[in-house]
């Protein structure tokens, strides 16, 4: 995608061009991070760490395990917490990121969501990748099948970026079931909820870039696909999502309309659609929201459709939510609007709620850790704020990634070296066989390459510095996803379900078995109802064209 | 009052319709190590864009949270858009003075004046010293449309030098490279 500069090599004018993959070191010194220890300095181990105190917690942990009892019965609300790009390594560094930033050692501390009773792993391939992209994983995810990459809610059967080959290849999606049985639904991410995870809840393309109409293709033109952003706005079934907030504004724009954040930008969609009117136009009680005091001023009492779109495309970093100009709400602030808003609007029926942390990926793709680390502290505050406002009898809460990155923890740091830090070992700073200082997080592809000409002497360096992009192996423009599995954690009715390694697609079927509307539905499609016949009416997958037609009568909806 | 009425009233007719729509256009010749190219550089109060050299299209834009990046990519057919947070998330959100003026501010405050006089049809001010590099520097710097006239940076074998050629006031609809019909990409998007 970019272009590198060749003619021109000189300081002056490359200051002036494009930022460098090949970057160097000691520039990346903008803003600081307070509450981190000097470098080298170890923050002690809590005092009340002792031979008995391990023996006797491990004791009382492996007590609890063995008295884990499955929580009785089916599971009213579901919520699916996914963190785009968010690896077992990223959860042990923003594990300990967030203890320093409280003061302790660190490796001691939890994030909310590691709490939950019950993990498995998650095989995250694709049909035709070792390593994936959002697109086949979140459908696998919200789908229940696998798929071929860039593919969103359609079969292994549609090709990558062919419209003619998606025709009759579209799979119902759990939000869309729960949609049409009557469940209140929404979607929550900081990326554009156009984009991939979030899509795969509601949209069916053979590409997922094909965002707004203006990124359709002659081909998808001429036949007949949609445009994601048109797909959540014209979505058919039930009375439509309840809560779709997030970043994406200018692909529900028109491009003759300006943006009313960025002075200068407009919209981006050809068609001439105003979305957010439609959004409003078309459901009672709507609201279409796009930056935080009008966020902060709805009612979720008396709002039943609500569009919130914070930015042109997606929402800040956590890290920089606080300089944006119209302002963004957090990533838990939108969980907990949202679920106050599905609450008030399910009645009985229940909810469907996925919440994404989407810009953990995207710091790593720039091979900035702290941003990514921080993304997934604020996706834990979100699970956090879900578990207090639901209760653990009825609502099965899940938390997982949909793929991991190449994201390193390294070396022999001290108990207690900060995170961001150089590598300390027995007080002493660590040095490569290069003589040179490295850090503890790093990355074995990525923008943070420093070569040709050797590592840069980081002595000199504070690397706990916001803008700091730890060290790679390998020059790339972006860092890339990594084919490891990745954690499934999960609490509330059905979770028990997660045990061992799992493919992708299982957390789907967990959802769809847990629910109290979704379970009988599926299993009478499909079989496997307890003390049923095993046969089901269909062959599965359910087509998205079907759902309509086998969906029960519509006495039972809202 | 009246003084200070004309002296307002000349300010804006030096500064004319500029800041009502209109844009610089300064062409540069720049010379570097590996040799010279001609660079067109377009500034109105928030945009810089820099064409020429054989570089694509950049375009550094102020906006109300950081400075965002448009570059074009010919090869898509397509204008790639770095948000401020993403410059920031690779550590290269730049000075807003260095992008929409070539020399930065600092380095005129800390260079002794050798003179004034006229470029283009505008008042200069001469600036020479080292910079704190402990480079050379020669800087003829153009108050009123605050851009180079010159502005040469090291010795001979590893300096650079900008030489303006020509400098006009465009409406900035004409001057600036028209993006609208492209379609954006966000660099954030390039590891799917």
């Amino acid at each position: 995608m970019r272009t590198t500069l060749s003619l021109l090599s000189c300081a002056l004018i490359a200051t002036l061009s494009l930022p460098h993959a090949q970057a160097t070191g000691p520039e990346h010194t903008r803003g600081r991070s307070a509450a981190h220890a000097p470098p080298g300095k170890k923050i002690a181990p809590p005092r009340q760490e002792s031979a008995q105190q391990w023996f006797r917690d491990g004791a009382r942990a492996a007590r609890e395990g063995a008295n884990q009892q499955p929580q009785p019965g089916k599971a009213r609300n579901v919520i699916l917490f996914v963190g785009d790009g968010m690896g077992i390594s990223t959860i042990a560094a923003a594990r300990i990121l967030q203890g320093q930033l409280k003061g302790a050692s660190g490796e001691e501390n939890s994030l909310s969501f590691e709490r939950f009773p019950y993990v498995s792993l998650s095989k995250t391939y694709s049909t035709d990748g070792q390593t994936p992209d959002s697109a086949p994983t979140m459908t696998a995810m919200v789908s229940g099948i696998k798929t071929r990459q860039g593919i969103i809610g359609l079969t292994q059967d549609a090709t990558y970026n062919n419209c003619a080959s998606a025709r009759g290849k579209g799979v119902a999606t759990y939000l869309e079931v729960a949609e049409t049985l009557g469940m209140a639904t929404g979607i929550v991410s900081t990326a554009r909820i156009t984009h991939a995870t979030p899509a795969a809840t509601y949209a069916h393309t053979p590409n997922r870039d094909w965002e707004s109409d203006a990124e359709l293709s002659a081909e998808a033109l001429a036949n007949g696909c949609k445009d994601i952003a048109s797909q959540l706005i014209d979505f058919p079934y039930g009375n439509g999502l309840e809560v779709a907030l997030g970043g994406g504004r200018s692909y529900f724009l028109p491009s003759t309309v300006n943006d009313p954040e960025d002075a200068g930008a407009n919209g981006r969609r050809r068609d001439g659609r105003n979305l957010p009117q439609e959004w409003v136009g078309k459901r009672p009680a709507a609201a279409y929201v796009w930056n935080k005091r009008q966020f902060d001023a709805i009612n979720p009492a008396t709002t039943r459709h609500l569009l919130g779109l914070f930015e042109r495309s997606h929402m800040e970093y956590e890290q920089d939510r606080g300089n944006d100009t119209g302002k963004e709400p957090s990533l838990s602030e939108m969980t907990a609007k949202a679920i106050d808003i599905l609450k008030a609007q399910s009645g009985r029926q229940g909810y469907f709620l996925m919440v994404e942390g989407g810009r953990v990926d995207h710091a790593h793709h720039a091979g900035n850790a702290q941003r990514a680390l921080t993304d997934a502290i604020a996706l834990s505050d979100a699970v956090r704020t879900a578990t207090q406002k639901t209760s653990e009898s009825d609502t099965l809460i899940i938390v997982t990634a949909d793929h991991s990155h190449v994201f390193n923890i390294a070396g022999y740091p001290d108990r207690g070296n900060d995170i961001l830090g150089k590598v300390y070992t027995d007080g002493a700073l660590a040095l490569a066989a290069d003589g040179k200082p490295y850090t503890t997080l790093g990355y074995l592809n990525g923008p943070g390459y420093r070569g040709p000409n050797g590592r840069p002497d980081l002595t000199g360096v504070d690397t706990t510095q916001v803008n700091f992009l730890q060290e790679a192996a390998i020059p790339l423009e972006s860092e890339t996803h990594a084919a490891e599995d990745v954690a499934i954690y999960a609490r509330g009715p059905g979770a028990h379900a997660f045990q061992g390694t799992v493919e992708q697609n299982v957390v789907f079927h967990v959802m769809a078995q847990s629910q109290r509307l979704t379970s009988p539905f599926y299993c009478s499609l499909f079989g496997g109802c307890p003390g049923k016949p095993e046969k089901g009416r269909l062959a599965p997958p359910l087509q998205d064209t079907d759902l309509r037609a086998v969906a029960p009568p519509p006495g039972g909806a809202r | 009052m009246v003084r200070r009425a004309h002296a307002l009233c000349a300010v804006l007719l030096v500064a004319g319709p500029a800041w009502a729509g209109d844009a610089w256009v300064a062409h540069y010749r720049y010379q570097g190590a590996h040799g010279h190219c001609e660079l067109t550089v377009v500034r109105d109060d928030t945009r810089a864009e820099y064409r020429g050299c054989g570089q694509p299209m950049r375009r550094w834009q102020q906006l109300g949270d950081g400075i965002e990046l448009l570059e074009l990519d010919p090869r898509q057919d397509a204008v790639v858009r770095h948000s401020p947070g993403d410059l920031r998330a690779i550590g290269r959100e730049p000075e807003w003075d260095r992008v929409a003026g070539i020399a930065p501010a600092r380095l005129r405050a800390i260079l002794p004046s050798s003179g004034t006089g006229q470029a283009h049809g505008w008042a200069s001010t001469q600036y020479r010293g080292q910079d704190a590099d402990g480079r050379t520097v020669d800087l003829e710097w153009l108050e009123q449309p605050a851009l180079p006239a010159r502005y040469r940076i090291g010795g001979s074998a590893d300096g650079e030098s900008f030489e303006l050629e020509r400098l006009q006031r465009l409406p900035a609809a004409e001057a600036f490279t028209a993006l609208q019909d492209l379609r954006e990409i966000d660099i954030a998007d390039a590891g799917d």
